[in-house]
């Protein structure tokens, strides 16, 4: 109905589609699920560190197609919905290993706020380094690497972020912060 | 959010809200302001905000495949050339079974499969399967898996023709690789050097140059030529024939023959059915098979051989054997007994493959849309049980009894071709329609397997091809890793 019609047919998980999934037809359903397969399992790829993780966390998600079809409402697209229970899906994972003690704590305490010398990852350019902070990005810290992916992979607003991650606004800021410090303390250190 | 500082210069963790779009448009036509006036900031802010694409830039990329250099010629090639892979294995081993298992019960059972014939053979066993998946698989979940897999392992699959006119693979005289190949197309052949592993999967792999590491050879027909050196060799094909100079090598085969000039610095393993040895061994060479030929001009160090065919043992008297361990010839040879727990092994790690695909049921699942049902879960448990156990007395047997490793392998890839196909089956009956209602799932899947089964018969001419292409299918769907692509 809002979208217009051209646009439906050639969106992959437009509404009718997933009306057809809601309501119980097979076909629909692979449809949407070869559709979203790329976007969940890249997601979960980086929210995740071990790729097995990641391959269980979006096969979990995308085996529930049928049921996020009929859970969905109108309020955003369809593929963000799916992206979204994604996120949920993989955070309490994460949470579930019993790193939920460390989760907030981890972030809480005070901040330095001094403004230091340019960092070191704004030389890191080019594709060789790109591999060097992906690495680095993988081996920080469950939160820290998940407020990341959040922020600039999902592109997600500090309150959506607070909310996902059931942190108050305010820690969002520092997370993202302390972050980036230690991922230019792990690439700093690993320079040459 | 803002309270305004002593300064007018931002910490960086406010800076990096500012940058991420934190603010508010009064605190940001503030922070405007105080930017444009004030040089430090500004270079701040340029570093973060640089810092921010360089993270999603690396958050954006796709994380790279491992290295290794893909000489691969054609997708339908790959294809073509798993299936004869296969096929060759599972029709060498079961040859080697066969002769090796002759007198015993289990023997008796592969030769009778046999001689009933490929198609028969195939359509016993997967009505086997079916029917003992139906009936058995609520009371005793693993029995029947370890039943029908034993069984469809001993029949000889007669199943691919592979087409011609299709692409070579070369690595020309003078070309030198630093790095492991993989090779794949209808003819691979090596003249240059490949300082690294090679990996071929061909109808046919001819080496004539150097690979320096360790060389796995699929193919119909292998030759390592004359001036060819390479540290090891394992290849699995119909004919293997090494004439150059190879540090240790192990052949799977019908034939496999090392001609005179030939030279093994190390140990030589060769199970087949007709194995002709000319050439020089300086480490141990063991041979299991129906009939050994030593030549005249044959250098044997601590030759075992044990012979399936009484008369099958034919050694030169010019010949020169140093270290003579043992040779046994016929049936009651050391041989039967060895090939019984080669069998024993082999059910136990079919069980325990059986096992580990189940563990990755969820791929299987996602990927040929089946639905999680009691049914099939309560089979995994089972399966899963009697796996582990399974694969702790497969690591005795190969370790303490010395079963060749190899079979590991080739057992393993014998039964992805058959899982493979059981896989397509499934997705098939998921997918089987019936007007006016619906049969239960477990009665689909028998249709389906028929089907397979029939489409699979060698003799209807695509029947092979279709085969082969059918457990790519399935292996594809349980073994390909989501996300990456085949290598263009």
């Amino acid at each position: 109905m809002a979208l217009p019609a051209g646009r439906d047919r050639s969106e992959p998980e437009s509404r009718t589609l997933v009306e057809r999934a809601a309501n119980g037809e097979a076909a629909a359903s692979a449809e949407l699920y070869i559709a979203l397969r790329a976007p969940v399992r890249a997601l979960c790829r980086r929210l995740l560190r071990s790729d097995g993780d990641a391959e269980e966390a979006a096969a979990d998600v995308l085996l529930r197609i049928e049921r996020l079809a009929r859970d969905y409402d109108d309020s955003i697209t369809f593929r963000g919905f799916v992206l979204r229970a994604a996120t949920n899906h993989c955070i309490d994972r994460l949470r579930r290993r019993r790193l939920e003690r460390r989760w907030i704590a981890s972030v809480a305490g005070t901040v330095e706020t001094t403004s230091p010398s340019p960092s070191p990852l704004s030389r890191l350019v080019g594709r060789e380094h790109r591999d060097r902070v992906r690495a680095a990005i993988r081996t920080l810290p469950d939160v820290y690497r998940v407020v990341l992916v959040l922020r600039y992979y999902r592109e997600l607003s500090y309150d959506e972020i607070a909310e996902r991650l059931q942190m108050p606004r305010a820690t969002v800021g520092t997370a993202l912060f302390r972050a980036k410090a230690l991922l230019r303390s792990r690439l700093g250190s690993a320079e040459p | 959010m803002i309270e305004e500082p002593d300064m007018d210069c931002l910490t960086e963790l406010d800076y990096g809200r500012y940058c991420d779009g934190d603010f508010g448009v009064a605190e940001k036509r503030h922070v405007d302001a105080h930017l444009a006036s004030c040089p430090d900031c500004r270079k701040l802010m340029a570093s973060l905000e640089a810092e921010n694409e360089i993270i999603r830039g690396a958050l954006d990329e796709v994380p790279p495949e491992p290295a290794a250099v893909q000489v691969v010629a054609g997708g339908l090639a790959i294809a073509l050339v798993v299936a004869v892979a296969i096929r060759w294995i599972t029709s060498g081993f079961a040859e080697w079974s066969l002769l090796a298992t002759a007198p015993s019960a289990v023997g008796v059972l592969v030769s009778l499969v046999q001689r009933v014939g490929y198609p028969a053979a195939i359509i016993l066993s997967v009505v086997i399967i079916s029917v003992a998946l139906l009936i058995f698989v609520k009371k005793r979940p693993a029995l029947p898996f370890v039943a029908a897999f034993v069984l469809v392992l001993g029949a000889p699959l007669e199943a691919l023709t592979i087409r011609t006119g299709g692409e070579i693979v070369r690595v020309a005289a003078g070309t030198i690789i630093h790095d492991d190949v993989i090779a794949s197309g209808q003819v691979v052949r090596i003249e240059g050097t490949i300082d690294g592993d090679l990996y071929a999967l061909a109808s046919r792999i001819e080496i004539t140059g150097t690979v320096t590491g360790r060389v796995f050879a699929l193919a119909e027909s292998v030759i390592v030529g004359g001036r060819a050196e390479a540290a090891s060799l394992s290849a699995f094909a119909r004919t293997v024939s090494v004439e150059g100079q190879v540090r240790a090598w192990r052949a799977w085969a019908e034939r496999i023959s090392m001609i005179g000039g030939a030279r093994t610095t190390g140990d030589l393993q060769a199970m087949g059915r007709f194995i002709t040895l000319g050439g020089h061994v300086d480490g141990r060479t063991v041979v299991y098979g129906h009939a050994l030929t030593v030549e005249s001009t044959a250098r044997l160090g601590g030759l075992r051989a044990y012979v399936g065919d009484p008369r099958g043992l034919d050694i030169a008297g010019a010949a020169v054997l140093t270290g003579l361990r043992e040779l046994r010839a016929g049936p009651r040879s050391k041989l039967s007994r060895e090939a019984l727990i080669g069998r024993l092994v082999l059910t136990l790690l079919t069980s325990a493959a059986g096992a580990w695909l189940w563990r990755r049921r969820r791929r299987f699942l996602e990927l040929s849309a089946l639905r999680l049902t009691a049914w099939w879960s309560s089979l995994g448990r089972g399966v899963a049980r009697v796996g582990v156990a399974m694969t702790v007395l497969a690591g005795l047997a190969v370790t303490i009894i010395g079963v060749p490793l190899a079979l590991a392998g080739l057992v393993l890839l014998a039964v992805a071709s058959l899982v493979g196909q059981i896989v397509v089956a499934a997705f098939l009956a998921e997918h089987l329609r019936w007007r006016g209602g619906q049969p239960a799932f477990e009665l689909r899947l028998l249709a389906a397997l028929v089907i397979i089964s029939l489409l699979s018969l060698p003799g209807w001419g695509i029947g092979g091809t279709l085969s082969g292409l059918l457990s790519l299918a399935g292996i594809g769907a349980v073994v390909i890793r989501p996300g990456r692509g085949r290598p263009a």
